[in-house]
């Protein structure tokens, strides 16, 4: 490498302007990465994260199609002068779908295959691919097909082939997106042990903070227009400026989250916490804390809208799902969680009737989804893919809204009025003729659960609503849902993410392997650590801090913010 | 030929196809490939579908149904075949020949059999010719010798391989996306009408969520310096070996021999 | 020209989805050579799918031969006995494809150039498969059937193809890899400077 040892990155004045778009994301964006340091780069989403991130190693403007001016400088060289050829030698990438980065038939091919392209001798590129695959632990199954590999495994292999490259900088976007938790803590114990070595420096962006924050010397935090909006260590910039950042309306740790809202209740919580353990001490620091807030008792209509009776799925030989029984009462908003390939899918599917189960089985609103009578059962639920691509049918996205109701034969003037009315609620009323697929990921998922929504069934099912989301996008949706919950829609969702579980669930469902482990209210099931543990989940993080509350044993129980005291929200 | 990459390694050793040069299987047969598309008489394909289905049988790896559907199902193909093209042929240049049977009006002469069943049989020679290289070469390493041997730019060698790993995906995206215009009622009806505009709707979003997907690849190929040089370190070598040119003159020499008896016996 | 990764996997993409179309149309036309051989024109379209997709959505040189090759490999790979024929007929037709427009140096890609190519195509087609198959003693009135469906099939399958291709254009998955239509000196508002970056 260059004579003086180079800083890995230098970002000065970057505007990149994408082909057929108006404004610059990001806009003038200007910082350093030293060797050997962790930076994080959080903003809000469509700020131009995953955009600077390919600069960086020259996909843009060289790959993509974009205008770059200002200068991206990766190990000393000018990336516009560049080759991405010649720049992965300095930095190497970690994508957020595992899927999209796999070229190769096994595992060790694919670690290889980076070398290989460089033309290395076989002998250098088998240690360095033997080196990368014990750094990441998946040595023993490198002759594996990676087909056969889990999401978080996947994962680490994409690092592991970055790391053969060995080039000084690591570039992740979004690394953990739609993993369970186990696939989390995967990468993550990875990525802990190469910054413990300190050889490589690390640009990552990451919605996912209560997981990462730990590893981070460095935030850097851009604002809507895609400027450096606030840059410093980690603590000066999340716990000093917490309340800046969150107006930015980037995600805060949870435990900073939860402090802030204290603070509105008159508990000073000085330094503000940034992990669960720091939360945890500082709550029992404090000899008083106020009453908790009495929470409205659920009402529970007595009425059962969705009956599963001792329901199994196999495909071939296979059991998907094993002999699961669930009552779900009107105006419930129960959560299905598991593991990747727990069988979350398969239960919610069969029960929406999108693969009809065996007859007698299940009854939605009184109607058997295996009797299909489609355009009844599609009356009646609702059902929300987990990716909305998949589900588009029509060119533009007023005849997406237009066509559940024609489907219904309502007549002409209704129609208009409904969909104008689901356009403003949306938000998606200056893109109704616009073609579904050039939403942004947000805008397709509140598409996709608006054509679900319009034909106002009464229940409404949705696959992991959040998958892809970043969490501030993940929030609005899931308050729009608790908002229909609350109208009476009935709503059963399959997600990975906690947190939102806890915040927004009435009920909900435990799956292992096909099996239905326990389903209950919210608080007793978030609340039994070895249930969840049992199934390969982690508690969410606030429950994980109060859990460990000596002090205030009455605060131990709490998982939702919600459950704080705090400013009537 | 098959998707997964890895199978060919783990021929026993046996099945000495799995272990020649795909090249080498490619080129033995197509020289009387071409010579079958050609010919007219019963015993030339008669021959080389016999020779042809031995050497699968013998040098390849088959499971139990392949090596059944070979031996019983080739036969009854082209009986069947022989009948139809039978059927098709202008009576008027063959009622000379024994009339076999007769429906109504209509009369099956031996001549319109025989020709419909040389057809037949030079199809089925022509397909399980093309078996020997087929069943007993991999995907993967097929592209991988074209690049190594016939100047096949490793780019597009590569591409090649990626390709392979698009299928799976495009299953499980079409099952997707099938399901999901069911349950929003895209179902429009029965009939054969129906269902092409139906299947037509799911092209769209298939392929472009096909050609998102290869964007990202791309990208993830980019960046791991895909391309960086003219060429780049191979560790899969399929190299042409003696066995290969050995393999190649004996099957050439057997095929003209199989000519020369064909020319013999009518 | 230098391919870019992207447009190779885009080929890639347009070609798994061909060479399953070629697969599924093989066994429906061994049904028909076995029932009404005359109708075995009607499908021989198909191969022309994966071509006129890549052609119309990126009008680019080269594109229907890459499609054709990969289109061939995939559906090769799953049917081993037509493994000549996937493969020879994908890069045939690719070939073929692309010579209409090599003429025009891959500058003009209105619509009548892709119908007038199929035509031809189809004829020239038909009679390799004529000889192939070699059914020389069809009656008069089933060989004009059997021979116009080798011509005509391939407009329609143009025809649907470019239907597909414009609905895929309309969704931007392509952005950056297309041309104009029509790039002949003068006519070319200049050429976006973004696209031939990508
Ligand atoms: N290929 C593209 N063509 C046109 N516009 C694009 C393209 N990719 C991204 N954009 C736009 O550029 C802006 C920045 O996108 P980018 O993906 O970098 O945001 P981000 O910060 O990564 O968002 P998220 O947190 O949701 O990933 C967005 O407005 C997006 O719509
Ligand atoms: N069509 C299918 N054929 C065979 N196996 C399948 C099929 N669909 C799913 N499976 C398997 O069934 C199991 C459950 O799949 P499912 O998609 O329901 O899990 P999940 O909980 O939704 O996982 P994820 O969190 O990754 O979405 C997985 O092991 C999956 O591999
Ligand atoms: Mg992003
Ligand atoms: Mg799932």
């Amino acid at each position: 490498m260059g004579e003086p040892p180079s800083v890995p990155l230098r970002l000065a004045d970057v505007r990149i302007r994408h082909h057929g778009r108006s404004a610059d994301t990001p806009d003038g964006a200007s910082f350093d990465i030293a060797r050997g340091e962790v930076v994080l780069l959080l903003g809000p989403s469509g700020c131009g994260k995953s955009t600077l991130a390919l600069a960086v190693n020259g996909l843009v403007p060289h790959a993509v199609p974009a205008r770059l001016t200002g200068s991206v400088v990766t190990g000393g060289i000018e990336t516009t002068d560049a080759t991405v050829a010649l720049l992965s030698q300095e930095v190497a990438m970690v994508f957020q779908d595992p899927d999209a980065q796999i070229v190769t038939g096994t595992i060790l091919d694919e670690v290889c295959f980076g070398p290989e392209n460089l033309g290395l001798p076989v002998d250098v590129i088998l240690t360095r691919a033997q080196a990368a695959l014990l750094a990441v632990g998946l040595w023993d199954r490198r002759g594996e097909n990676p087909d056969v590999l889990s999401g978080g495994q996947r994962q680490r292999l994409s690092i592991a082939a970055a790391l053969a490259m060995e080039s000084p900088l690591l570039v992740l976007d979004e690394p953990t997106a739609n993993l369970d938790p186990a696939g989390i803590d995967d990468v993550y114990a990875v990525l802990r042990d190469l910054v413990q070595h300190g050889d490589h420096s690390i640009l990552l962006i990451e919605h996912n903070l209560d997981a990462s924050i730990d590893l981070v010397d460095r935030v850097v935090v851009l604002d809507r227009r895609g400027r450096v909006a606030i840059e410093g260590r980690t603590r000066e910039v999340l716990v000093d400026r917490a309340v800046e950042v969150a107006a930015l309306g980037v995600w805060l740790p949870t435990s900073t989250l939860a402090a802030l809202r204290l603070r509105d209740a008159g508990v000073e919580l000085a330094p503000l916490p940034m992990t669960g353990g720091e939360l945890t001490a500082a709550l029992d620091g404090i000899r008083e804390l106020p009453d908790l807030p009495r929470r409205p008792p659920a009402s529970h209509a007595a009425s059962t809208t969705i009956e599963v009776s001792h329901l199994t799925v196999n495909r071939g030989r296979r059991d998907l799902i094993r002999d699961i029984s669930l009552t779900v009462q009107t105006g419930d908003f129960i959560a299905v969680i598991g593991t990747n390939g727990a069988g979350k899918t398969t239960l919610i599917q069969a029960i929406a009737g999108v693969v009809a189960p065996p007859r007698g089985r299940v009854t939605v609103g009184g109607l058997d989804p295996a009797t299909g009578d489609l355009p009844a059962l599609a009356a009646h639920v609702g059902f929300v893919f987990q990716n909305p691509e998949h589900q588009f049918i029509a060119h533009t996205v007023v005849d997406e809204l237009t066509h559940g109701l024609r489907m219904r034969g309502s007549n002409p003037h209704d129609i208009d009025a409904q969909v104008t009315a689901m356009l403003e609620r949306f938000g998606l009323a200056e893109l109704r003729d616009e073609h579904p697929f050039l939403l942004s990921g947000g805008q397709k998922r509140r598409l996709s659960v608006g054509t679900a929504l319009i034909a106002g069934p009464p229940v409404l099912v949705l696959d992991e609503p959040t998958f892809g989301q970043d969490r501030e996008r993940a929030d609005e949706l899931m308050s729009l849902l608790s908002r229909l919950n609350r109208d009476g829609t009935t709503i059963v969702a399959a997600t990975h993410d906690l947190q939102l579980v806890a915040e927004y669930a009435t009920h909900v469902a435990v799956l292992r392997d096909g099996e239905l482990l326990d389903t209950g209210p919210t608080e007793r099931i978030l609340a039994d650590t070895d249930l969840l543990e049992s199934a390969g989940l982690r508690p969410p993080p606030l429950a994980r801090a109060m859990r460990n509350l000596t002090a205030h044993p009455e605060w131990r129980s709490i998982t939702r913010l919600a459950d704080l005291p705090g400013a009537p929200s | 030929m098959t998707l997964d990459p890895y199978t060919s390694l783990d021929a026993p050793p046996r099945a000495f196809l799995h272990r020649l040069n795909p090249l080498a299987k490619l080129a033995a047969p197509l020289p009387f490939m071409a010579w079958l598309l050609v010919v007219r008489d019963l015993w030339t394909p008669l021959l080389f579908l016999c020779f042809a289905v031995v050497l699968v049988l013998v040098g390849g790896r088959l499971s139990l149904r392949r090596g059944a559907a070979l031996v019983i199902g080739i036969p009854i193909g082209v009986f069947v075949l022989s009948l139809s093209f039978g059927l098709w042929t202008d009576a008027s240049r063959v009622d000379s020949t024994a009339v076999l049977f007769q429906l109504g009006e209509y009369r099956f002469f031996a001549g319109a059999w025989l020709i419909g069943l040389a057809t037949a049989l030079r199809l089925a020679a022509i397909l399980s010719l093309a078996l020997i290289p087929g069943l007993t070469t991999t995907g993967p390493d097929f592209v991988r010798s074209a690049v190594q041997h016939l100047r096949v730019p490793y780019r597009i060698g590569y591409t090649a391989l990626a390709a392979y790993r698009f299928v799976p995906r495009f299953r499980h995206d079409l099952d997707l996306i099938t399901q999901a215009h069911r349950v929003r009622g895209v179902a429009g009806g029965r009939g054969p009408v129906a269902s092409i505009r139906r299947s037509f709707g799911y092209v769209v979003p298939l392929l472009a969520g096909a050609i998102r997907h290869a964007e990202r690849v791309s990208f993830a190929m980019d960046s791991r310096a895909f391309g960086a040089h003219p060429t780049r370190t191979e560790r899969h070598l399929v190299p042409l070996r003696a066995r290969d040119a050995v393999f190649v003159a004996t099957f050439w020499l057997i095929g003209i021999v199989l000519l020369i008896v064909a020319a013999r016996l009518g | 020209m230098r391919f870019s990764t992207r447009l190779l996997l885009t080929c890639a993409a347009i070609g798994v989805a061909g060479g399953l179309a070629f697969v599924v149309s093989g066994y429906v036309q061994g049904l028909l050579a076995a029932t009404v051989p005359i109708l075995y024109g009607a499908l021989i379209g198909i191969y022309f799918l994966p071509g006129v997709i890549s052609q119309s959505l990126l009008r680019r040189g080269g594109v229907a031969l890459l499609t054709g090759l990969f289109a061939g490999l995939v559906a090769a790979a799953f049917s081993p006995q037509w493994f000549f024929r996937y493969l020879g007929t994908g890069l045939a037709i690719g070939l073929l494809q692309e010579l209409p427009f090599v003429t025009a140096r891959y500058r003009y890609w209105k619509a009548w150039v892709f119908y007038l190519a199929a035509a031809i195509a189809g004829l020239l087609f038909g009679l390799g498969v004529f000889i192939a198959v070699g059914l020389s003693h069809f009656t008069g009135w089933a060989n004009l059937v059997y021979f116009s469906l080798f011509a005509i099939s391939p407009v329609v399958v143009t025809w649907l193809g470019r239907i597909i291709a414009d609905r895929l254009d309309k969704t931007g998955v392509a952005r950056g890899l297309q041309y104009e239509i029509d790039r002949r000196a003068g006519r070319s508002e200049s050429m976006n400077a973004l696209m031939a970056a990508a």
